[in-house]
């Protein structure tokens, strides 16, 4: 059999092509990563209404996985400035969880800047719930976070919540 | 029915109107996405200047070349691109505002705001515009301070002025 140097060329082109898209379709940047983490806690932090306390259970240990252990949460209008360590991440992620009827966060205007295996990511959060014991309410804030990378795994190390307008 | 007018009305769905729908529709959306965008006035706090539910756009193009003024009606960006702020500057870098009985002063002198219209008796604390900062609020004082969404604003979320 012979195989024309034309074809060949083709041939090789078609199979440079189609390593290139395959790469290009599976290739992730880290600032994409970093979005998914956003991404993730949007997921869990979404309640339509009652739910199986399993999977309130659940969504609050996929939250927890989003952060560093000793994760450090500050909110400078309410004097909160607490490193946390997983047991309590968890424990205050079910009160959220369990106490809300209904809650939908969205983070909007998100930024990510890595460096190496840290990175930086600021974006507008919108809360949006309803519970027996506040009523319905809507709330925004600007949201600066530090991730970090841990075995592959990017999860904040610090969030921090200012009010929008002072 | 006159023949241009019926072609008008009843176009002829081909490949010709399909192109000119396709290139109306990108130019509306690049209009709409940098240009002027569409927004709905909600919540009272601009009244009487604006009332809720009115429609407006942000000319996003506004402050490109210059600077914006003392008393100008701005748009704000609040919850990302989706919830914004319609307010009024008030007060600039370096400047201390405070209210006094309802007035405003900047730098100690009451401001003359011949837009407020409903009486107010707010009272705060002399406050100084941090540096890239802006003074923003809206014109219906009559509501109670707190539950009006105004103040210290970063200049970086002043995305353009109301079309009218």
């Amino acid at each position: 059999m012979t195989v024309s140097i034309k074809t060949l060329r083709i041939a090789v082109a078609g199979l440079i092509l189609l390593v290139a898209g395959i790469v290009a379709a599976t290739w992730e940047s880290e600032a994409t990563r970093v979005r998914k983490v956003f991404a993730s806690v949007e997921r869990n932090l979404h309640k339509e209404g009652s739910e199986n306390p399993v999977a309130t259970a659940l969504r609050a240990k996929r939250l927890t996985e989003t952060l560093a252990p000793s994760a450090r949460i500050t909110i400078p209008e309410l004097g909160f400035d607490v490193a946390m360590n997983p047991d309590r991440i968890q424990r205050e992620a079910l009160y959220v969880l369990g106490s809300a009827d209904t809650l939908k966060v969205t983070f909007e205007s998100l930024r990510v800047q890595v460096d190496g295996d840290s990175a930086t990511a600021t974006a507008d959060v919108l809360v949006v719930g309803s519970s027996t014991e506040f009523g319905r309410g809507r709330n925004v804030r600007a949201l600066t976070t530090r991730l970090e990378k841990d075995s592959g795994q990017w999860r904040f190390r610090s969030i921090r919540l200012d009010p929008i307008v002072k | 029915m006159d023949q241009r007018l019926a072609r008008f009305l009843l176009p002829k769905l081909d490949r010709r109107f399909g192109l000119r729908l396709a290139a109306t529709a990108l130019v509306v959306f690049l209009a709409c996405r940098f240009v002027l965008r569409p927004t709905v006035v909600s919540g009272e706090s601009m009244a009487p200047t604006y009332s809720a539910h009115g429609f407006n756009f942000c000319r996003l193009l506004a402050f490109r070349n210059r600077e914006p003024r003392r008393g100008e009606v701005v748009v704000l960006r609040y919850g990302g691109e989706r919830w914004m702020l319609l307010k009024r500057i008030l007060a600039f870098p370096g400047e201390t505002v405070e209210f006094r009985n309802g007035v405003l002063h900047v730098d100690g002198a009451p401001l003359d705001e011949p837009y407020v219209q409903y009486p107010s008796d707010w009272n705060s604390p002399p406050k100084t515009v941090p540096e890239g900062w802006i003074f923003v609020m809206g014109d219906n004082r009559s509501m109670p301070m707190e539950t009006h969404v105004g103040g210290c604003i970063a200049r970086s979320r002043l995305i353009g002025k109301p079309l009218w």
